[in-house]
């Protein structure tokens, strides 16, 4: 009898703990995410395609949607549990700005500074962001919706996340992804377009090299920057106002182990932080939805819409330049961010058609103002829609 | 000596039971709400139905309110309550709310005031000092049973005001209307979203364009004042380069591939892969007490006398 109760113990203690297991509680959408989670490690190790972002985003991923039974404090969503505390960051908005003093500790605005008109092209690729909020208001999405969605225009990851926080914390997870994965694919989206609007000639356009920039002009820069930037719109300071904090570590030389942190250690951890709990924030039941299909399709357009706008702004620009000083429009992609591979598809495709041609350093400029620009629109569509 | 340790520990324990009603925080408390005359409403713990008073903590961290005051006179000691302390419910979390009944009874508990509504027109909350932290006013003839006055956003442009409340809610929020979020009362001005795009590209080229001509002068400030100081330097008429000369002196692609190649085979020579690994251990025997022989066990203890 003793041992009859002892097996029938055993048993319903199986049958108990088989409840907790992540076969009981699989659904199909668990798979689809981690399969989804699966491609972008691939993606990111075999097709190096942003593997920084891709590795921690498709991990995120998988540990997201490990199906667990709910109430036991582990989940990203569930309060309490340690995903939940990390994910704290992304939720109100504390990473984003710590990566944006890390890029600012390591960003060289040398390029601009030597050129500073190439600051419009920047401005001009802005475009992407309020083309897809258009969009996005024409497809049903409401204004905070449209808002969060259209950031993914401006190829900004971190400023995505931040913006989405704020207006549209459901989508986030949808809108984050999405903004990282066409950042990753920006040499795939964006040649094609620069192609369709630029004719030969104007692509073997030889731009003047960029002069030598004194340590002055450089420390001045982030300190005007942000006078003009953050009075101008300031609901762009938690961005803006790390960014070029970030920068004036970096350029004021007396503060080097402050800058090596920022933009080493430091951002590394955000980074790290960042990706998987964003990854992990996209649990198939709160990801897997009509509307995530529609993000997806108006990111795209609005990548679109970005690069168009800066090619076609630099050849408009082109008509009020002397000779000598005309742009290459092979460099307006670059206004969209997505620092430095926006800027590196200019150089490749300029080495297309003139191995002679190296358009990288020029293409930094609008690249990086495109960084302050899409931090700009970020802080007015805040101040506009929250 | 005594005496004077005495004195400091008596402002020292003066201060820390001042602590949990720190002015500061207390700017945060507000009385929110209040039902003059209470026929119908909400209803004590007693059963009874007496005036109440409700305070909101609109900041971010607890805030406790015990030392504090309520009064409708703060010069009449039967008028003025303190808030008793020792009691956790007195801890108001942030955006929370508590409700004191004022029925004029001092010994129903911590939430039940001395004095009753219905006399000034005036109530106060003073903190610990009996320093005025926020008051209201209210004409005590116009009170209606069962109407109470109180905060509320009755207007989407004008924000918070003081008035008649369409109903009595204590200890939860005065907005009982559906409050439209500015971002849909935007999209009815633009639905298209036109208008938003004009507005931010105007904002975003003209944030750039300032930075762009403030860079502008000063890289050609600074280029002139190279120019002068080479020119002292050298004796000569300061000279400004050309596009054309500069571009003529500029350095051919060819040489920056040619330099770019170098510094990548450089670096690419400081690998971290190495073909053949030498490992050279230090061998030493490092020194620990444990394996000392001076503390082994053959030494004997001594005795000395």
């Amino acid at each position: 009898m003793a041992e009859h109760n002892f097996f029938q113990f055993l048993g319903e203690n199986l049958v108990e703990f088989a409840k907790f297991t992540g076969f009981a509680n699989v659904e199909y959408g668990h798979i689809i995410m981690i399969l989804i989670g699966l491609f972008f490690i691939y993606l990111a190790i075999f097709k190096k395609f942003e593997p920084m972002l891709l590795l921690p985003i498709g991990f995120g991923m998988i540990v997201g949607n490990i199906p667990f039974y709910p109430g036991l404090q582990i989940g990203v969503y569930e309060d309490g549990s340690v995903l939940n505390y990390l994910y704290f960051g992304v939720l109100k908005g504390i990473y984003p700005p710590l990566i944006f003093l890390g890029i600012g500790a390591m960003t060289d605005f040398s390029a601009l500074i030597s050129n500073p008109k190439l600051m419009l092209v920047g401005a001009a690729a802005q475009f992407g962001i309020f083309g897809a909020y258009m969009l996005a208001l024409a497809l049903g999405f409401t204004a905070s919706e449209a808002g969060a969605i259209g950031i993914i225009g401006g190829a900004d990851g971190p400023t995505a996340i931040f913006l989405s926080s704020k207006l549209a914390p459901d989508l986030m997870g949808a809108i984050a992804v999405s903004a990282y994965s066409y950042m990753a694919l920006v040499p795939v989206i964006q040649p094609p377009i620069m192609k369709l609007f630029t004719t030969q000639k104007e692509r073997l356009i030889k731009m003047r090299p960029p002069r030598m920039v004194s340590t002055t002009e450089k420390i001045i820069f982030p300190v005007i920057g942000i006078l003009l930037t953050c009075f101008l719109v300031p609901s762009g300071l938690p961005l803006l106002g790390m960014l070029f904090f970030g920068n004036l570590l970096k350029e004021s030389g007396v503060t080097r182990r402050l800058a090596t942190t920022a933009s080493g250690p430091l951002i590394d951890i955000v980074t790290i932080l960042i990706g998987l709990t964003v990854g992990a924030s996209t649990q198939a039941t709160t990801f897997l939805t009509v509307k995530s299909v529609g993000i997806f399709a108006l990111g795209a357009l609005s990548f679109v819409i970005a690069t168009s706008a800066g090619v076609l702004f630099v050849k408009f620009f082109n008509l009020f330049l002397k000779e000598g000083n005309k742009i290459n429009p092979l460099i307006g992609n670059a206004g969209v961010s997505a620092v430095p591979d926006a800027a590196r598809v200019s150089q490749e495709v300029g080495l297309k058609y003139d191995k002679s041609n190296y358009l990288l350093m020029h293409a930094m400029g609008p690249n990086v103002a495109g960084v302050i620009g899409s931090a700009v629109a970020a802080g007015i569509l805040l101040g506009f829609l929250s | 000596m005594k005496e004077r340790l005495s004195k400091i520990a008596a402002v020292v324990a003066f201060g820390l039971l001042a602590v949990p009603c720190l002015a500061q925080s207390l700017k945060d408390v507000r009385i929110n709400e209040v039902l003059v005359k209470n026929e119908n409403s909400y209803m004590d713990d007693y059963g009874q139905r007496n005036g109440w008073i409700e305070l909101f903590n609109s900041g971010y961290s607890n805030v406790n309110i015990a030392g504090c005051y309520l009064s409708v006179d703060p010069s009449n000691p039967a008028a003025t309550y303190k808030i008793p302390k020792n009691d956790p419910r007195t801890v108001i979390p942030p955006q929370g709310y508590v409700v004191f009944f004022a029925d004029g009874s001092a010994d129903k508990g911590t939430f039940y005031t001395n004095f009753t509504l219905d006399k000034t027109g005036e109530i106060y909350l003073l903190d610990a000092g009996k320093h005025e932290s926020d008051k209201v006013t209210y004409d005590l003839s116009a009170m209606t049973p069962d109407i109470s006055i109180g905060y509320m956003t009755f207007d989407q442009n004008e924000g918070l005001a003081w008035g008649n409340l369409p109903a009595t809610t204590p200890g939860s929020t005065n907005e009982v209307y559906e409050i439209v979020p500015r971002s849909e009362i935007f999209r009815e001005h633009d639905p298209s979203g036109f208008i938003m795009t004009i507005t931010a590209m105007t904002v975003v080229f003209s944030a750039l364009m300032l930075l762009f001509l403030c860079f502008k002068a000063v890289g050609n400030i600074l280029m002139r004042v190279d120019a002068n100081k080479n020119a002292k330097a050298s004796g000569t008429a300061p000279v400004r380069q050309t596009a054309a000369q500069l571009n003529k002196e500029a350095i051919s692609g060819e040489v920056i591939a040619a330099i770019a190649t170098t510094i990548r085979l450089f670096e690419e020579d400081l690998h971290d892969k190495e073909s053949e690994v030498i490992t050279i251990n230090r061998v030493a025997r490092t020194y620990s007490p444990w394996s000392s022989k001076i503390y082994g066990i053959n030494n004997q203890p001594v005795r000395k006398r």
